[in-house]
């Protein structure tokens, strides 16, 4: 594992953290899936990348 | 309800058009909650009134048009983004392309599981009891 020096003592780096976002994908444009103007806002959630659930928000306005 | 992110998402990227109904009578946007007003000053998108508004103003301030995401069948999974409670959370910004179009632009890379989170302006944060002065 890497390791920083600190003196006489070495401190490992925390290599999960440096990789948190190691994988990320560019930046990207990522439009609302395709779907008849009349469906349910729920439909055009794009799945691969967002998940819609209970807000983390305390005051969140509840059932939007 | 909130939206969350099922993969990381690199800053940067943008999320949009916010879909939904646009009209210019502001008679129509009092019975609705899920409405921004758009006027020509890109700088001047903000969110307003009790739920959730959004108004985009022209370049002298007036607005161009209200959009109206009240309406589920009329509406895209924008409307589910929630408001932060400080600056510290905020992942997102809304902005305008073309005096018209409602775009949420990705401020830093989001990891999975993080909830998406954009600023509707202290107005609508007041309503919603949150301190302002976390967002100066």
């Amino acid at each position: 594992m890497p390791s920083l020096c600190n003196g006489n003592e070495k401190i490992p780096l925390n290599t999960q953290l440096l990789s948190k976002f190691a994988h990320i994908r560019d930046a990207q444009v990522i439009y609302p899936l395709l779907v008849n103007v009349e469906s349910y806002a729920l439909a055009t959630m794009p799945r691969d990348t967002v998940y819609i659930t209970t807000s983390s928000i305390p005051n969140a306005v509840r059932n939007k | 309800m909130g939206v969350f992110a099922a993969r990381p998402i690199a800053r940067l990227s943008y999320f949009g058009p916010y879909c939904c109904k646009k009209y210019n009578n502001s008679i129509d946007r009092k019975r609705t909650h899920y409405t921004w007003e758009v006027r020509q000053n890109n700088t001047s998108l903000v969110f307003i009134i009790i739920i959730i508004r959004m108004q985009v103003h022209d370049k002298s301030g007036n607005i161009i048009h209200y959009v109206d995401g009240s309406e589920l069948n009329k509406s895209n999974w924008l409307r589910y983004i929630n408001c932060p409670e400080n600056l510290h959370q905020q992942n997102l910004v809304a902005f305008v392309v073309d005096e018209s179009e409602i775009f949420y632009l990705v401020t830093r890379d989001i990891p999975i599981g993080q909830e998406l989170l954009v600023y509707y302006g202290d107005i609508y944060a007041k309503k919603l009891g949150i301190d302002t002065t976390k967002f100066s």
